[in-house]
């Protein structure tokens, strides 16, 4: 199976945009939680996050965006996650979270919620 | 000579093992023709109620099997832990904000709105829990 991976694509003005790649469940989201956290949370921005290459997402996974999301919250930033595949948008849904995680389909409609 | 239909995995209490046993259960259920999200679903349950019973549950022994059969993925998962019916746990707390966001639940909650029929059985000193997933829906 693929390994889980997170990079950073960039950092501009309040922005910060990073991607996840492979398999968030609890193996995966373990390997990545650190850096997720730590390149987000305390630069205080908004957060674009690209999915497009997230093959798996569990309970784990989606405890770690909404970890991040709430920080983010509480600073009057958003967390915004786009481009995954249907079955990964499928746990997004079925998780009860879209609204509180903001999921859109692509980059533009991503930079366009914030 | 005819595939098996059945696929029995012993849990070794390890978290870690959990995605070599995603790893075997995917190409298990590869050799079918079955819908994706039948599959991705499969592999959900697996995760997040077998990760339940490791963190949870106390037992010295999980067993997942899982059965390809007509129109349907049949999975049971057994263990000697203690006892917990998840069909019967309380919704998810889903938040209303991400300022206030604490969830719990989540997993049991994103199963049961993945599969089509859960049911738990008690059955001396052992959890049992059947659950149906439908393959008979189009291939994603």
């Amino acid at each position: 199976m693929e390994e889980t991976q997170i990079e950073l694509l960039g950092e501009e003005g309040e922005l910060v945009h990073v991607k996840l790649s492979g398999r968030l469940d609890t193996t995966g989201t373990a390997h990545v939680d650190t850096k997720f956290i730590a390149m987000i949370s305390p630069r205080g921005k908004h957060a674009l996050v690209d999915m497009s290459d997230v093959s798996f997402l569990a309970s784990m996974g989606i405890r770690m965006m909404v970890s991040v999301a709430r920080t983010l919250a509480r600073k009057q930033k958003k967390l915004v996650l786009y481009g995954p595949p249907s079955l990964v948008t499928d746990s997004i849904e079925d998780s009860g979270l879209t609204e509180m995680l903001s999921l859109v389909s692509s980059e533009k409609e991503a930079r366009a919620q914030l | 000579m005819s595939q098996p239909t059945s696929l029995r995995l012993e849990v070794n209490v390890d978290e870690k093992d959990l995605r070599l046993l995603s790893s075997r259960l995917w190409e298990f259920l590869n050799r079918y023709t079955l819908p994706l999200k039948a599959i991705y679903n499969a592999e959900l349950v697996l995760e997040e109620m077998v990760c339940n019973v490791l963190r949870y549950g106390r037992a010295e022994r999980i067993v997942f099997t899982v059965t390809v059969d007509s129109g349907a993925l049949w999975i049971t998962i057994t263990d000697n832990g203690v006892p917990f019916d998840p069909t019967a746990a309380p919704p998810a707390e889903i938040p209303d904000s991400a300022a206030t966001a604490s969830i719990g639940g989540l997993g049991i909650h994103m199963v049961k709105k993945a599969v089509d029929k859960m049911v738990y059985h008690r059955i001396g000193k052992e959890n049992r829990l059947e659950i149906w997933i439908d393959t008979k829906a189009p291939s994603v």
